[in-house]
């Protein structure tokens, strides 16, 4: 996948809540690639131009794995803290002040 | 992966320039996109291109940016390649040894016959030439009595006719001054 169709499968993928900046997009790209996690090889874009086409390496799949894993726990661990809270606090107001 | 990488850097020796260089022109290509997708929802060219210029006015900041991580990447990948190719010198060095015997067992004697000779050489000339007798090379250090007081260490040196000077180097309380004894 190219720079510009890493964007667009994003911004898809989440229904059009992410926007990636394009600021921090290529930096982010470049970085990864000189950290082995990713690699990238000229081929044809559908306009006919050349294009980077970014590529996960087997050191990148493993990262990925272990971020994901990481932020899935982060995710168990503080949802159920903030989920309840945001509940009660913003609909219904204070637990002591209801009823 | 290891040869992905060659072919990578190979792509990049011979077709063209380096990563470095090729910056912009992936940049140019998101910005041509983009403005395609803004006219595809209605704007006209003029606004498309504003709008996709507005997203990337930190341009230069990010291209900079890049080609500094770029260089990086370049660096990682050459070091990667000049390592495969030393791995792959000695691999066939090794299979030349393996696959002519009779030279190597050569060349082995010959290093190891060259090494004993010298090293034996150099030991008798280290003995007898530099190391000769006479020169205050060893320094032995003495324990024993100077009228009738402890020494605990000094120095021997060879004195001019055949007598031995202990110098003491003990505490002060000691006798201090450079003291003739034949007992040595």
């Amino acid at each position: 996948m190219h720079g510009y169709g890493i964007t667009r499968w994003l911004q898809s993928r989440s229904s059009r809540a992410l926007r990636v900046e394009e600021g921090t997009l290529y930096p982010a790209l470049y970085r990864l690639e000189r950290m082995g996690r990713i690699e990238a090889e000229w081929g044809r874009s559908e306009l006919g131009r050349r294009a980077r086409f970014y590529r996960l390496t087997p050191e990148g799949e493993r990262q990925l794995e272990v971020e994901t894993r990481s932020f899935a726990d982060f995710l168990a661990a503080v949802s159920p803290i903030l989920l309840p809270a945001s509940a009660v606090f913003s609909h219904e107001g204070p637990v002591g002040n209801a009823g | 992966m290891r040869s992905r990488r060659r072919e990578h850097l190979l792509r990049s020796r011979i077709l063209g320039p380096a990563i470095v260089d090729q910056v912009d022109e992936e940049i140019d290509l998101h910005v041509e996109l983009l403005v395609r997708e803004l006219m595809e929802e209605g704007m006209s060219e003029r606004q498309a291109r504003a709008a996709a210029a507005e997203r990337f006015r930190d341009r230069g900041e990010m291209v900079v940016a890049c080609r500094k991580l770029a260089r990086g990447t370049e660096r990682r990948l050459r070091w990667g390649v000049s390592l495969d190719e030393l791995r792959q010198d000695l691999g066939y060095a090794l299979r030349q040894l393996v696959r002519a015997p009779a030279f190597t067992a050569m060349t082995i004697l010959t290093l190891a016959a060259g090494l004993g000779a010298t090293t034996a050489i150099f030991s008798v000339v280290e003995s007898v030439v530099l190391r000769a007798p006479g020169q205050h090379a060893l320094r032995p250090v003495a324990v024993g009595q100077v009228e009738g007081r402890e020494i605990f260490c000094g120095e021997i040196r060879e004195a001019a006719a055949g007598s031995l000077v202990v110098l003491i180097m003990g505490p002060s309380s000691l006798v201090s001054s450079p003291y003739s004894a034949d007992w040595v």
